[in-house]
């Protein structure tokens, strides 16, 4: 028998172990703080959106570990396939993106074509600073929902230049949704697993 | 098989696995590499004593392994399946198979 045969537990651990919402919380900071910078043209909000994302093994030892306890489990094997296609993917939206926003305007573009990537500017980037990161976690982490912030850090900043909205606002909207997802499941992790303060700390 | 053999075969499973409590503890172990006790105590839905105890019979009989470390500069009890553990959840199933087979094999005969 292998401990291949205990799959099934294994997946269900690991996934119980990221059902804490800090992952979201922290996340949803980076891109709030990304957001409310481009709204207020402050550079802080930037460094207090990446200072979030240091605090996560902070709020996983804090949270975390002395509820749900503390357990090491086999990083998830994922086919390198699966990693080059990632990589691929991510090269080919920067690619675009350094087209649509350095070559084409005022270059080779038509006006139209000019015209058409300032509206949507925001998509490739977003893709590369949001969608991507949330693709990596979704594929090596086996978190279903970063399929969806991944695909909203791309349809909420193209539906925000169709209906021509400020280009902060997909970004503040991508971040409220990924910090109320994290705060949902924050609150229900907390209900699930509740502090038993006898069994705190180094107990055996 | 006679019923004998097959009260045999249940005679000779491992008392240590076969508690459920000891079991279900195994299982989680075999899936991680390795976990703290609190961790143990919510998966196997366990009191603490309770917990202590089934380690420490799963420890004699050379199962499992409790060492002290520091994870992220927190002290931590992390326990871990030996080999000998692994192979005695293997044997374990075996018999068990055996078992269940042969006893619905002479219910299908005797019908």
């Amino acid at each position: 028998m292998k401990t291949e045969d205990f799959g099934p537990i294994k997946r269900k651990v690991y996934l119980a172990y990221h059902q804490d919402g800090i992952l979201d919380l922290t996340a949803g900071m980076v891109v709030l703080g990304f957001g409310t910078f481009m709204l207020v043209d402050n550079v802080i909000f930037l460094v207090v959106g990446s200072l979030a994302a240091l605090q996560y093994i902070f709020w996983k030892n804090r949270i975390t570990i002395p509820r749900y306890g503390f357990v090491r489990v086999n990083s998830q094997e994922k086919s390198t396939l699966q990693g080059i296609l990632l990589m691929g993917l991510g090269v080919l939206v920067l690619f675009a993106f350094l087209i649509l926003n350095y070559f084409s305007p005022g270059k080779m573009a038509s006006p139209e074509f000019e015209a058409w990537s300032q509206r949507y500017h925001m998509v490739p980037l977003s893709a590369v600073l949001f969608g991507l990161p949330a693709l990596g976690a979704a594929v090596f982490l086996g978190l279903k929902r970063f399929y969806l912030y991944a695909l909203l850090a791309v349809v909420l900043p193209a539906l925000g230049g169709w209906i021509d909205l400020p280009t902060y606002a997909p970004i503040l909207s991508l971040g409220m949704i990924i910090l109320v997802t994290g705060g949902v499941l924050l609150v229900r992790f907390l209900k699930t697993y509740p502090l038993d303060r006898e069994n705190r700390g180094d107990v055996s | 098989m006679s019923a004998d053999k097959e009260l045999q075969t249940i005679a000779g499973i491992d008392r240590a696995i076969h508690a459920p409590a000891r079991l279900m503890i195994l299982a989680y172990l075999a899936a991680v590499d390795s976990a703290d006790f609190i961790f143990l105590m919510n998966q196997v839905g366990l009191t603490r004593g309770n917990l202590s105890s089934h380690l420490s019979t799963l420890e004699e009989a050379g199962y499992v392994s409790i060492t002290k470390e520091f994870v992220e500069k927190m002290p931590c009890t992390l326990i871990r399946l030996t080999d000998a553990g692994l192979n005695a959840i293997q044997t374990y199933r075996e018999q068990m198979r055996i078992v269940i087979d042969e006893l619905l094999n002479n219910k299908k005969k005797g019908a």
